[in-house]
C-alpha cells in the first residue's frame, strides 16, 4: 500500500489536474480510494493512511527504488514541460553516450540513467531522483571538450548517486520547514506540497555541501571513466568568469555556491588525481560534434 | 617521423588548446619549466600578476608570465571575465525555462527579472494540464536518445578512455541503495535496464 502511495505521490508531483468523479479522486490516471483497480490506475486509500497518522515526511521516509524512479520521471516531465529537449539528435546521442559511458563506471547501475540536452540558452544542468540528467544547451556550448561535458554529467549523476533530492525533501518536511509539506492532512494538499517542495529545491538549490559532494564525486567519477580529471576544474573556472548579473546564468548562481568557493572546496582533494592526469580530454571531438 | 607523429597525437590527446586567455595569478605561486613539481622553477610569481595561458595540460597551465614562460597548478590563477556582451538573447532564455511550452519549442515567455527570481514556474494552471497529457511521449523520447551499453563501450574505446578503479576520498560516505521494491502494476516505466539487454 506505501508503495501505490508514493507512486501516486510521484505521479502528483506536477500537480497534475485532480478530477473528482464518482468512484474518488483522479491524479493523471492513478485513481485513488473506491475506484475501480481495473480501470488501468493503482487504486489506493490514500485516505485511509492519513487517518492511520502518516504524513508525506513519514511517507518520504521509505522511498523505495521503483518509487523514486517514479518520482524522478515525473519530476522531469515538470522540467520538460517547461523547457522543452534540443532538437538536435546528434548532440543529444553524443550526450548520451557519455552518460551511459560514466554511468558503466559508477554506481546504481540499476537505475534507468536518462540523458537530455534542454534548448535553453540559459547556462544549468538538472538531476532527477532515479537518474534523468539534463543540461541546457547554453551550458554545453560555454564547455570546451569532453572531458568538461563528462565532469557536468557526472557532477549531475552524484546528486542521484548520493539522493540529495529526496534526502532534503525529507529534511524539509521533517524538520517543519516545509510545514504545509509535514502537516498535509488531505491526499490532494500532500502531493501539492511534494510537487512544490521539489520545485522549490531546483529553484533555490540544494544544501552547499551537497553540491561540493556532487563536484568531488563528479571529478572521480569522470577519472574512473578514463577522462582528465581536470575537466572539473576548468568547468569551474569557466563558470568562474560569468558575471552574476547576466540573465542566462541567474538561476545557477542562485542555486549553487560560487564557483571559486567550490574551486576552493576542490583544491586539497585534487592529488589523488596526479596518476590520471594525462588521460584524455577529447577537446577535438567535442568540437566536432554539431 | 610517424613516432613523432604518434608522441605528437598522445599529447593532444592529453592536453587541450584554447585560444589564448587572460588570466590573474590567485596566490604566490611558482612557475615550473615543465608541467610537474620535480621540475626547475622558472620564477616566483606573486598574487594578482596578470599572466596569458597559452593551454592547459592535464593539472597544469602553461602561461606567459612578466617573469618569463612555464607552468602553474591549475588552481593557482583564475580566467578574467569576460565582457558583457549583449542579452537580448539572453532574457527569452529565462522565459524559455519558465514554461514556454511545446514539445520542441523555442517560444517566448515571461522575460522579466522575477522570471529569474522565481526559476521555473512549472506549476501554473496550464502547465499542469498540459504536462499529463504529454507525459508518456517525453517519456518515449528520453528512451530514444538513450544508448545501450554496447554502444558506449565502442564511443569509449574510439575516444581511448580506459576505465580506472579509483574510490572515492574518505570524506565520501555512500549513500545505502534503497530497497528494490514492487513494480507498480500501472504500466512502469522502461527500466529494467541490463546492459546488453536494450531493445528498440
Amino acid at each position: 500500500m506505501h508503495k501505490t502511495v508514493m507512486t501516486t505521490l510521484a505521479a502528483s508531483l506536477l500537480a497534475i489536474s485532480t478530477s473528482v468523479n464518482a468512484s474518488g479522486i483522479s491524479f493523471g490516471g492513478f485513481s485513488l480510494g473506491g475506484g475501480d483497480p481495473d480501470d488501468g490506475g493503482t487504486a489506493v486509500d490514500i485516505g485511509e493512511l492519513f487517518k492511520a497518522g502518516k504524513n508525506a515526511a513519514t511517507l518520504l521516509d521509505e522511498v523505495d527504488l521503483q518509487e523514486e524512479i517514479a518520482f524522478g520521471e515525473q519530476a522531469s516531465e515538470l522540467l520538460l514541460s517547461s523547457s522543452p529537449l534540443l532538437n538536435n539528435p546528434v548532440v543529444q546521442q553524443y550526450v548520451n553516450r557519455i552518460g551511459r559511458w560514466l554511468s558503466l563506471n559508477a554506481e546504481r547501475q540499476n537505475l534507468p540513467w536518462r540523458f537530455g540536452v534542454l534548448d535553453s540558452t540559459t547556462v544549468n544542468a538538472y538531476a532527477a531522483p532515479g537518474g534523468y540528467i539534463f543540461i541546457t544547451y547554453g551550458l554545453y556550448q560555454k564547455l570546451n571538450s569532453e572531458a568538461e561535458l563528462a565532469a557536468v554529467l557526472a557532477h549531475e549523476m552524484a546528486h542521484v548517486i548520493q539522493r540529495h533530492h529526496v534526502r532534503t525533501l525529507k529534511k524539509n518536511a521533517a524538520s517543519g520547514l516545509a510545514t504545509s509539506l509535514a502537516s498535509a492532512n488531505s491526499p490532494s494538499m500532500m502531493t501539492r506540497e511534494a510537487a512544490n517542495g521539489l520545485r522549490d529545491i531546483w529553484n533555490s538549490g540544494l544544501d552547499k555541501d551537497y553540491e561540493y559532494e556532487a563536484d568531488l564525486m563528479g571529478m572521480v567519477i569522470a577519472t574512473r571513466a578514463g577522462y582528465d580529471p581536470y575537466g572539473m576544474v576548468a568547468v569551474l573556472q569557466m563558470l568562474d568568469t560569468l558575471r552574476p548579473d547576466d540573465d542566462a546564468v541567474a538561476l545557477m548562481f542562485k542555486t549553487h555556491p560560487l564557483p571559486s568557493q567550490r574551486l576552493e572546496e576542490l583544491e586539497p582533494q585534487l592529488g589523488i588525481l596526479d596518476p590520471y592526469a594525462e588521460q584524455p580530454g577529447l577537446a577535438t571531438r567535442f568540437q566536432t560534434v554539431r | 617521423m610517424n613516432r613523432i607523429l604518434l608522441a605528437i597525437l598522445i599529447s593532444a590527446l592529453a592536453s587541450v588548446t584554447i585560444a589564448a586567455k587572460e588570466a590573474t595569478i590567485t596566490r604566490d605561486t611558482t612557475l615550473y619549466e615543465q608541467p610537474f613539481r620535480d621540475a626547475s622553477t622558472v620564477a616566483e610569481l606573486d598574487a594578482d600578476t596578470a599572466v596569458t595561458i597559452k593551454t592547459r595540460k592535464g593539472g597544469w597551465y602553461q602561461i606567459i608570465s612578466p617573469k618569463g614562460e612555464g607552468w602553474v597548478s591549475i588552481t593557482t590563477l583564475r580566467l578574467k571575465s569576460v565582457a558583457r556582451k549583449n542579452n537580448n538573447d539572453d532574457d527569452a532564455s529565462i522565459g524559455q525555462l519558465a514554461g514556454s511550452g511545446g514539445l520542441f519549442s523555442t517560444g517566448r515567455g515571461s522575460t522579466s527579472d522575477e522570471a529569474a527570481a522565481t526559476g521555473l514556474k512549472g506549476l501554473e494552471e496550464e502547465t499542469i494540464q498540459r504536462s499529463t497529457v504529454r507525459r508518456t511521449l517525453t517519456q518515449q523520447l528520453l528512451d530514444q536518445n538513450a544508448v545501450p551499453g554496447n554502444q558506449a563501450r565502442v564511443f569509449a574505446r574510439d575516444g581511448k578512455l580506459q576505465s580506472r578503479q579509483l574510490g572515492y576520498p574518505d570524506s565520501i560516505s555512500l549513500e545505502p541503495e534503497p530497497s528494490p521494491g514492487e513494480v507498480p502494476a500501472a504500466a512502469a516505466p522502461k527500466q529494467q535496464q541490463k546492459d546488453e539487454d536494450w531493445e528498440f
